[in-house]
């Protein structure tokens, strides 16, 4: 249990030597900066920072924009597992300062990739207009026709249009008429009919055509035929494509650049939050001064790295005083690490309580245990999450959570083993079998229950008696669990062989129950207080009734454990009557991966689900609740590219 | 059938169906939403998918009682005495209606929690920890189910 203790940093140094000494410390990644109290932004200064923010925000902007281009030529294709983590570049610390040492060719690349993709969108406008004009000429292709002849002749008007019905109702109206005329159907588009009438000149052709509904309309052409035109543009279509697919192929051959500008990205982004850092700093006409927390035990370093500039400086630890708000960071013995990442996604402890990560270690594991309840699920747990560690490049965090999971997964094995369930199977004679003996996992559960909230009882009395109040923790926690052990020996004594002293316990609980309510009234003086006071003991017993109740939320590890059991059962069972029938194996395996798969897919999410809500309601319940702020060191932070090794300070 | 036999039979029914009603509908809730954010972000194909499973879990607790009323009458020849098909009638009732109601309820807040994902990923376990909050009553049920079917004999 520990919260690292801070101390409070000063540092003092020139103004013009800022940037130098920020560098460093973001470098070495161990200082959180305070934000100056008094409002001494000098307004050069912000100015200053703005200008400075501008260009680098420029460059950021211009490195996104390549980057997106790459996105759109050469996808990434995240797999599974990156759906999760996200996708990193990784590259060793010398490709990095390789990259960054020709960080001057960016611009130049930048701007070729620019031009190549500007004339790529070129050509697909141009193909699209294209794609627009075949689509328009499509119904006319079989007019063969040319644009000359449209006018008709002396003697023959040319009509072209649509019609929403047969044409030949339109040549009907016309012989009614007497109109000598011939048409011909050219095609049908979006269920209208294009058509061609020749009919003679100075009759009421095109008036008739024009009552019956014929629509006069015509291809958009300037010469020649429609299947002419046709055929230049489908030449064209290709001419684009081939020219399209060649400035495509030049991109992705580019997009292997994209480590050197993910790089970039990742320095100028660390450009930007030291020239924002700089906003945190108090600066003078000659000096600068800057508040930080730094870890106590790592003050010696920052010391040592920021006298290695050999800057004039004047650099000083104090004791953090009453009243500050101390950022929190977490420490503990390795075993128990992995657990805090389920307090942080609780709360980080206040600077005035205890970290909970090791309380909770051993009660995790064990509830996760027995809400996974099978050897077989436990180990391929650990084995999964032991192979992403050592093929995946992860941060701390995911480090963290697998590192949680392996050690969830083997308290899967070790309960596994103890009630002899391997994948559902029993291959040997356990403790008891889950299925045929739920009573008992049903009081194991309860069990472990009770244990944990005592335990949370008891370390709430430890934290009053460190706050100095030991009044409290015997009145109010250790009359408390006397009263509760009292209520469980009356009741429940009978099971256990101590049915004959029931009526001892009975008033060994009335005596802690009026304890209790005299607790709450120690240190009134006047009676009114002291009659005041009774009340709020008998609610100090109604209390009892939630913490019964949080003890029998523990029942749910019993139901996960209960039903996976009996899922995997009924798989195997499947497996069973397979096997005989011919080609049954093949069935029978299939049914064995698929059917497990699920059933260990749902559970391990059952598991961490109801296992760290029994942490953080049920046990969180009785001594913590959080709310302090995690410690958010200024350092270099990246976002795209994930380095091997971190470079030896 | 005998009277008995068709009582037991609707015990089961009731089990499977209602719990499998509501997980489909709780997961179709929480997936529809989870399909919205993919669309934005195909990366969080992964944490969506995870809490849009969660509300299935109703319908694997009533099938698994389900199952076990059947091993129960499969292993026994004969109809079934009235007594025991009325047990059986009233086990499948906790864990079909609750898980019915919880799995949809479920399905809201899982939907919910897609949201943290769409717009707060590294908060997502808390969403996880929030649609976990639902399920609480389903596991109840699931206990008293289970234990109303150990009272069973024939």
């Amino acid at each position: 249990m520990a919260i690292v203790p801070m101390k409070r940093l000063e540092l003092y140094g020139l103004a013009e030597h800022k940037s130098s000494f920020l560098s460093e410390l973001q470098r070495l990644g161990l200082v959180e900066l305070i934000e100056p109290t008094t409002e001494e932004k000098r307004l050069e200064t912000e100015e200053e920072i703005a200008a400075k923010l501008r260009q680098i925000e420029e460059r950021l902007g211009e490195i996104t924009r390549v980057l997106a281009v790459f996105e759109r030529f050469a996808p990434q294709k995240p797999n599974f597992v990156e759906q999760f983590s996200g996708i990193k570049t990784v590259l060793t610390w010398e490709e990095q300062q390789n990259y960054l040492a020709k960080r001057d060719e960016a611009k130049a690349l930048a701007d070729q990739i620019f031009t190549i993709e500007q004339a790529y969108s070129l050509l697909e406008q141009e193909k699209a207009k294209a794609e627009r004009e075949i689509k328009a000429l499509q119904p006319w292709a079989k007019l063969d026709l040319p644009v000359e002849a449209w006018r008709g002749s002396r003697r023959i008007a040319v009509f072209l249009g649509s019609y929403d019905r047969d044409p030949q109702l339109l040549s009907q109206a016309l012989a009614e008429e007497e109109i000598a005329h011939c048409y011909q159907e050219i095609g049908e588009h979006e269920s209208r009919i294009y058509a061609v009438f020749f009919c003679w000149r100075e009759t009421r052709a095109a008036e008739i055509l024009r009552e019956k509904g014929f629509v006069p309309a015509w291809p958009e052409l300037t010469t020649g035929t429609v299947g002419e035109r046709l055929a230049a543009l489908n030449e064209k279509m290709e001419q684009l494509a081939a020219e399209m697919a060649k400035h495509a192929a030049t991109l992705m051959e580019l997009a292997a650049e994209r480590p050197f500008f993910q790089t970039l990205y990742d320095y100028w982004h660390n450009q930007k939050r030291q020239v924002e850092a700089q906003r945190q700093l108090l600066v003078g006409k000659a000096v600068f001064g800057l508040h930080g927390w730094v870890p106590a035990a790592q003050a010696a370093r920052v010391e040592k790295v920021i006298s290695a500039l050999k800057l004039p400086h004047c650099l000083r630890f104090s004791e953090p005083q009453a009243g500050e708000e101390i950022p929190i960071l977490l420490k503990n013995k390795k075993l128990v690490t992995p657990f805090e990442r389920l307090v942080e996604s609780f709360s980080y402890p206040r600077q005035d309580e205890v970290d909970p990560s090791a309380a909770i270690a051993p009660f995790y594991f064990l509830c996760y245990g027995m809400a996974l309840g099978d050897a077989g699920y436990g180990a391929l747990l650990a084995l999964i999450c032991a192979a992403l560690m050592a093929k995946i490049t992860m941060g701390p965090g995911g480090r963290k959570m697998a590192k949680l999971f392996i050690l969830s997964g083997l308290g899967a094995v070790f309960f596994g083993l103890i009630t002899s369930s391997i994948f559902g199977y029993s291959f040997f004679n356990g403790a008891f079998n889950v299925v045929e003996n739920p009573q008992l996992l049903l009081v194991l559960s309860l069990g472990l229950g009770l244990v944990q909230l005592y335990v949370g009882t008891i370390i709430s009395a430890w934290i009053c008696i460190k706050n100095g109040d030991v009044a409290e923790a015997v009145w109010g926690k250790g009359v408390w669990l006397l009263f509760l052990t009292g209520i469980l020996l009356m009741v429940g004594g009978s099971y256990i062989g101590l049915g004959a002293y029931t009526e001892q316990f009975k008033y060994g609980t009335l005596i802690a129950a009026l304890l209790l309510i005299a607790g709450n009234a120690r240190g009134k003086r006047r009676l009114v207080e002291i009659l005041k006071a009774i009340p709020a003991g008998l609610l100090d017993i109604y209390g009892s009734v939630s913490f019964f109740s949080d003890v029998l939320s523990y029942s749910r590890l019993m139901a996960l454990g209960l039903s996976g059991a009996v899922m995997a059962s009924i798989i195997n069972l499947f497996v069973e009557m397979l096997w005989g029938a011919p080609l049954g194996w093949l069935f029978a395996v299939l049914i064995f991966v698929i059917g497990h798969g699920l059933n260990f897919g749902l559970n391990l999410l059952g598991a961490y689900v109801h296992a760290s809500r029994l942490q953080y309601l049920e046990f969180f319940g009785t001594f913590f609740t959080g709310g302090g702020r995690p410690f958010a060191p200024f350092k270099l932070e990246n976002i795209n590219i994930f380095l091997k090794k971190e470079r030896e300070v | 059938m005998a009277l008995g036999t068709l009582y037991a039979f609707l015990g089961v029914a009731i089990a499977v169906l209602l719990s499998g009603i509501g997980s489909a509908l709780g997961v179709s809730i929480a997936g529809r939403v989870a399909a919205g954010v993919v669309t934005e972000d195909p990366k969080k194909f992964g944490q969506t998918l995870v809490l849009t499973a969660l509300p299935g879990t109703q319908g694997i607790y009533g099938f698994v009682i389900g199952m076990l009323m059947v091993f129960k009458f499969a292993a026994v020849p004969g109809p079934i005495s009235l007594e025991a098909g009325f047990r059986f009638l009233v086990t499948g009732l906790p864990i079909g209606v609750v898980g019915l109601l919880s799995a949809i309820y479920q399905g809201k807040v899982a939907a919910a929690g897609v949201g943290i994902v769409a717009k707060r990923p590294e908060e997502a376990a808390k969403g996880i920890v929030y649609a976990g909050l639902v399920e609480t009553y389903a596991i109840l049920a699931f206990i008293i189910s289970f234990f109303l079917y150990n009272t069973i004999t024939l």
